[in-house]
């Protein structure tokens, strides 16, 4: 019975911190409250072995530590160079936090980021991946002084932590702060240059899923602008070449999320439903159905095919009906030719920097 | 087959490791006893298995009989069990841990370790069922600690796999999955993966689709990253072989890269790692068994990993190849161009860039495919075996061909031929760098290419065939044409007789004919042509022929036979069908059968009055009623038309329609006409039929031209205001590109520059294959260059120039080359003005070009020499710009005021070199001519010549005039 209230009290808390800002001495609560799970490794083995705690503070000094002996809470102020190591554990909660950057996560990752952030360069702590994720939500969160809060955390990550691979990631997750200022900042020409800088380097996946959907869109948008204003562009020589090249791009970006990072359902949905919207706009409506179809049935659950399964369920009607305009089976070959000049080749660049959009 | 996982869990035991072995200190008796026992629990303490297990042998051994050991033999034996399974001896040690677990006095925990053991022999063992009884006793436990339950749970579990009991292993980890998940998110994740394999062997594929995706989404809990993908890529595998495409892609595409599953992998590594050192500093003796097999299990996976270089290539060939079995040819594609560029040149990734080019081409990405063939040579240069090399190199041959670099396939598809002598490509290859030699229009040497390669050539070879047509279409289109009837008869003797391929058969018969035209030899292409039809009815170039034959017989006289060939051309051949129309209506001109030349071209007019030629229909119409001295009809014919067609939509030669009717009204009829076209236009203003308002308006305008009872200038002027009074009535998009240009081109010479863009912009926009949109960027040109907008102004010149259809001058020493025609010059001079802003060399290039090119008009030549003259000026470089003044006026009498222009400025000239008797001459002589005499020039010349000492009154040496009699007036 007394088990189940305290899941009652720890669900009612969790649901106030997604629910609202929680305060200052709230977010104090959630590292007071905490079970002592976290652990303490001696420097002199003669102090014993790893001890289960409750790490509240750290400073570049010392470790402030909680610990439930007999007598009662005991609190030790302890200096760092006493450690050998120390390490968070996650309660199933704070490992929810962890797993998906979310705007809901970041009071409490914030609160466990500033109590822990001066163990980084401690053996064994894990805090540095805490930032991460902290960075991260902030960069979801969106808004400037985020980003900028976001940045500042990367940064001392970059600086601090020993261990190489987290700071490579701060590196790209940097990169893909930067492009979200640079879109955010209305620089379209400083945005292209990075989104296509980014997709040289198609490792970076958050930065990846930004800059090809950016660039879908600027294309798409571009190629749009171009029949407007070359509605026969098919007869024009001069223009043919610079539609065929946009079309072409407009869909390889769409397409990228679906193809090369499928398991990001939310925008590889959306890049299915802007290349279906690329098809039915230059009137490939064949195509369009087929891309509509593998929406629905890769990602089944996304708001994307939600909001194409009217204009799916019309087009099979009509290809029930054998209704597809031939002018549209003419456009389904998906093969307009490309013309663009081939530069004389010098040699081509190595695979890391290849670039698969690089028409 | 059971995953490498699975096999490795059971091989290497969760093992817990009594904290201290006892056996030491009850041990007694017989000498070397001691040290045995000793050395033996310090190897077991420190894990050295095999070397405590060599220890307690010997002990049992030599002293396992002995009085006063049965204690410690009864402490050992558990102990020597215990190596023996960890050593993987499972048969041995089942007898020794049965034994011991007779002990009466057991401890309650080595109990538990022992059952656990024996557990794991007999599963080893294959006695499932007795194992599953033994690991439930444990599991039923509840003093055992929870983490060692667990375990015993999950291998439970594993031994329904073991088994091959599919059914029961699901059932088993469908139970107990849940409780397994909330002890250990990791042990959650290894029984799922088992439950997977499972469900995979019993083939219930949906199911374990579902169970993929769910793993996958907490793949990061899971330590066996190597197995779930392999089963992924297996599971995915299995729907493509269905042909569940998308199930298929769902699947594969979460298959994680090789470097992501290492680094996945590689990171779980490390956090047991760090976990097995906390257990080593804390002395956790069952944690550090735990930890110890956990990372013994990850390294083995690694390393077998390790062992597959070809993981990737076939994860993304599984998924590009479920795209190309939906038809998905782009994201196949895209898949493929991502694998071949980012993985390790192998076999798979070989075919895999042969594949990719050819899907590449038949998306007509061209460049693309050309890209992608020179990284299949630069990535496989190292590879022994390049199966498709000869493939790939000439499908980028065809890749430069499809973006019509001829020169550079002809030289592609050679290197095939030369590289791969040995292979059937090789003379596919020989031929297609011939056949785009042809398509350079090089006749000779095309030709000389296919002699080569016909020389080694047999007729029984598939590629003589066409290796002797298109030789001989070399000698067609060199006009050569006995030499190409020698082949092509070869061929077609070939054809009937020695069982070479039909392809070419209709082609040369009809090329043969033609050619007997084309040297006026009648009789033969009328023999062959006759022949060719009959035999040919569904040919392709039976228009053609019918057209020839019909040609042939009207030039031997044999009229009624012509006029029956033209008329068998059917409408599948519009252009010659409309060309044979016309052509009978010759005959009956030659005929001189006004009424059956009537008949034929009202048939015309009412059967194609979709042609472009309607206008020549209704031309000869009006003619034939003119040559009757029916003025009226012919009127009436024309008006009918205008009114007829006059709304239609924009289509060649209806504008022709209108300016058709001028040739019926003569001097003051004029008026009439003027007239009866304005009365036309108020009347579709108000029908609102605005396409026919602002055909007749523009037919109006152009009527102003011919107005002969005003000045030129007055006429020009008139016309330019009524094409600009178009522009509110006027949609580019709905009217005919010859209005707009005209009404550009009036709306500049007003300074109407927002307006004409507006026209011009329409124009390019709306009608990019007309021939006016040359005009378009002339004018764009010209206007940028009056609102200074230089860089704008030479690009719009330079599209004009690559659109423009008159012909081009052949490019100088300086590499200049014109577009012949007034309006080539206008622009040249344009162009060499704003150049020489910044570079007068470069101006000077284009004026020289201009001045000796024949074919431009003389008032354009006239003023390049003037620029020429003037450039030099501005310079400063009098005397360089003397000589030019002075050819204005001495080769371009005929304009007047630009001669005028040149006498003054040479004076200037001359003055500022500090030459005043030699100005003064050229002023006199400006001033002296007659036909000069009005011009604002010659006024200033004779002050000039009166300032700097007086008007020299010319010389008449031998009678001749002085200076020459101007050609015009």
């Amino acid at each position: 019975m007394i088990r189940s209230i305290s899941i009652i009290i720890v669900s009612v808390a969790s649901a106030c911190i997604a629910a609202a800002a929680p305060t200052p001495e709230q977010l104090q609560m959630l590292v007071k409250n905490r079970p002592e799970l976290d652990e303490i490794r001696w420097k002199d083995p003669a102090r014993g072995g790893p001890l289960k705690v409750r790490i509240v503070r750290a400073t570049t000094q010392a470790v402030t530590v909680e610990k439930t002996l007999s007598a009662g809470l005991v609190v030790r102020e302890i200096p760092q160079v006493d450690l050998a190591g120390v390490s968070f554990s996650l309660t199933p909660r704070e490992a929810e936090w962890h797993r998906q950057p979310a705007v809901a996560a970041v009071e409490p990752l914030r609160v466990y980021w500033e109590t822990r952030k001066a163990t980084l360069r401690v053996p064994g702590s894990n805090v540095g991946e805490t930032g991460m994720v902290l960075a991260q939500s902030l960069r979801v969160m969106g808004d400037s002084a985020a980003l900028e809060e976001a940045w500042k955390i990367l940064d001392h990550i970059r600086e601090q932590d020993p261990e190489n691979g987290r700071v490579e990631r701060a590196g790209a997750e940097q990169v893909t702060i930067d492009f979200i200022r640079s879109v955010g900042s209305g620089n379209f020409v400083e945005a292209d240059k990075l989104a296509w800088s980014i997709t040289e380097h198609a490792d970076n996946a958050d930065a990846m899923l930004l800059a090809t959907a950016f660039l879908a869109d600027r294309h798409f948008t571009e190629l749009k602008a171009t029949e407007e204003e070359h509605p026969r562009w098919i007869d024009d020589d001069e223009v043919r070449p610079l539609r065929t090249r946009l079309y072409h791009l407009s869909l390889d970006f769409a397409l990228y999320p679906s193809l090369f990072l499928g398991s990001r359902e939310k925008e590889a949905a959306a890049g299915l439903k802007m290349a279906a919207a690329v098809y039915q706009f230059t009137g490939a409506h064949v195509l369009m159905k087929s891309t509509l179809e593998d929406l629905a049935m890769l990602y089944p659950d996304s708001e994307a095919a939600r909001e194409t399964a009217p204009l799916l369920a019309r087009f099979k009607e009509l290809e029930e009906g054998a209704e597809l305009s031939p002018a549209a089976a003419e456009a389904d070959k998906d093969s307009t030719p490309e013309t663009e000049e081939i530069t004389p080749t010098g040699p081509p660049p190595p695979p890391k920097r290849y670039n698969i959009f690089g028409d | 087959m059971l995953p490498a996982v699975v096999v490795a869990q059971v091989a290497v035991p969760d093992v817990p490791v009594p904290a201290e072995s006892s056996a030491v200190r009850t041990a007694v008796g017989a000498r070397g006893a001691v040290e045995l026992l000793a050395a033996g629990e310090t190897a077991f303490n420190g894990g050295e298995w095999q070397k405590a297990m060599d220890d307690f042998s010997e002990f049992l051994r030599d002293y396992g009989g002995l009085e006063g050991t049965a204690v410690a033999v009864s402490k050992v034996k558990p102990l020597l069990a215990i190596c023996q399974v960890r050593m993987g001896l499972f048969a041995e040690a089942l007898p020794l841990l049965e034994e011991s677990l007779k002990q009466p006095d057991l401890d309650p925990k080595q109990r538990v370790d022992l059952v656990f053991f024996a557990g794991l022999c007999n599963l080893r063992q294959g006695n499932a069922e007795v194992a599953r009884n033994q690991l439930g006793e444990i599991f039923s436990n509840p003093a055992v600690e929870r983490g060692r339950r667990m375990e015993t749970l999950i291998l439970g579990g594993m031994s329904y796999v073991m088994e091959k009991n599919w059914v029961e292993g699901i059932t088993f980890f469908k139970r107990y999955g849940d409780e397994i998940a909330s002890y250990s998110p990791e042990a959650g994740a290894r029984s799922k993966i088992l439950l997977l394999h499972a469900l995979m062997q019993h083939q219930q594929w949906d199911e374990a689709a579902g169970l993929a995706r769910s793993i996958h989404a907490n793949l990061n809990q899971a330590r066996q990253v190597v197995t779930f993908s392999s089963l992924l890529i297996e599971l995915g595998g299995r729907f493509l072989e269905d042909g569940a495409c998308h199930q298929a892609i769902s699947l594969l595409r979460l298959v994680p890269t090789a470097v992501e599953i290492k680094r996945l992998q590689s990171a779980r590594l490390a956090e047991a790692e760090r976990d097995l050192a906390a257990a080593m500093a804390g002395k956790n003796q069952v944690r550090i068994s735990q930890m110890q097999t956990a990372i013994g299990e990850m390294r083995r996976e690694l390393e077998a990993f390790e062992k597959i270089p070809q993981f990737d290539s076939g994860a993304r060939l599984r998924l590009a190849g479920a795209y190309f079995e939906l038809e998905r040819t782009r994201e196949g594609c895209l898949i493929l161009d991502q694998m071949v560029r980012q993985m390790e040149p192998d076999a798979v990734v070989e075919a895999a860039t042969a594949s990719l080019i050819r899907g590449w081409m038949s998306l007509e990405r061209y460049a693309r495919a050309a890209r992608t063939a020179d990284l299949y040579v630069e990535r496989f240069a190292g590879l022994a075996e390049k199966p498709n090399l000869p493939d790939v190199l000439f499908l980028k041959a065809q890749a430069l061909e499809g973006q019509f670099q001829y020169q550079a396939a002809a030289d592609a598809y050679r290197d095939v031929a030369t590289r791969f002598a040995d292979k059937p490509i090789a003379a596919q290859a020989e031929f297609m760098a011939a056949y785009n030699i042809l398509q350079l229009e090089d006749y000779p040497r095309a030709g000389l290419l296919f002699d080569q390669q016909l020389k080694r050539l047999r007729k029984t070879d598939e590629m003589w065939q066409h290796v002797i047509f298109w030789r001989a279409m070399a000698f067609y289109f060199d006009q050569r044409w006995e030499d190409a009837r020698g082949l092509l008869e070869e061929y077609l003797d070939a054809a009937k007789d020695e069982g070479v391929g039909g392809e070419y058969v209709d082609d040369s018969e009809f090329r043969i004919g033609f050619s007997h035209f084309s040297e006026a030899r009648y009789p033969e292409a009328i023999a062959a042509l006759r022949e060719f039809s009959r035999v040919h009815p569904q040919s392709e170039w039976l228009g053609e022929a019918l057209l020839t034959l019909g040609d042939s017989l009207a030039a031997e006289g044999e009229l009624e036979d012509a006029d029956a060939a033209y008329s068998q051309i059917g409408l599948e051949s519009p252009g010659f069908h409309d060309e044979g129309w016309m052509k009978r209506g010759n005959l009956f001109k030659l005929k001189k059968d006004l009424p059956g030349m009537k008949t034929l071209f009202a048939a015309f007019v009412e059967k194609r009055p979709d042609s472009p030629r309607i206008a020549e229909g209704l031309q000869w119409l009006g003619w034939i009623a003119k040559q009757e001295g029916d003025v009226a009809e012919a009127k009436r014919i024309y008006w009918d038309a205008v009114r007829r067609f006059g709304n239609d939509d924009v289509r060649l030669g209806l504008e022709d329609i209108f300016i058709g009717l001028q040739g019926f009204y003569v001097g003051a009829e004029k008026l009439e006409l003027a007239s009866q076209l304005e009365k036309a236009l108020v009347k579709a203003r108000f029908d609102k039929q605005l396409r026919f308002a602002t055909r007749l308006g523009w037919a109006l305008a152009n009527l102003h031209l011919t107005d002969k009872n005003v000045s030129l200038e007055l006429r020009i002027r008139d016309s330019r205001e009524a094409f600009a009074a178009l522009v509110p009535e006027i949609t580019p998009k709905e009217t005919a590109p010859r209005i707009l240009a005209d009404v550009g081109d009036a709306l500049v010479e007003k300074s109407d520059f927002v307006n004409a863009v507006l026209i011009y912009e329409g124009l390019r926009k709306w009608w990019p294959r007309a021939p006016e949109r040359d005009r378009a960027f002339a004018g764009l040109g010209f206007i940028a260059v009056r609102e200074g907008r230089d860089a704008e102004a030479l690009a719009s010149f330079e599209r004009y120039e690559k659109s423009a259809l008159m012909p081009k001058t052949v490019a100088d020493a300086r590499g200049v080359s014109l577009v012949e025609g007034e309006l080539g010059g206008k622009v040249a001079l344009a162009k060499a003005e704003l150049l020489g802003k910044r570079d007068a060399g470069k101006g000077l290039d284009i004026l020289l070009a201009i001045q000796k090119a024949k074919s431009m008009p003389a008032a354009i030549r006239a003023e390049a020499f003037m620029h020429a003259a003037r450039l030099h000026a501005k310079g400063g470089q009098y005397r360089e710009a003397l000589p030019y003044f002075e050819q204005v006026y001495l080769l371009f009498n005929r304009f007047p005021a630009l001669v005028a222009d040149a006498y003054f400025e040479r004076g200037e000239a001359l003055e500022k070199l500090g030459m005043p008797e030699k100005a003064r001459e050229v002023y006199s002589e400006l001033v002296s001519r007659e036909d000069l005499a009005s011009l604002e020039r010659a006024k200033l010349g004779a002050i000039r010549a009166r300032a700097l000492g007086g008007v020299i009154e010319p010389s008449n040496p031998e009678g001749g005039l002085i200076p020459p009699v101007p050609a015009i007036r």
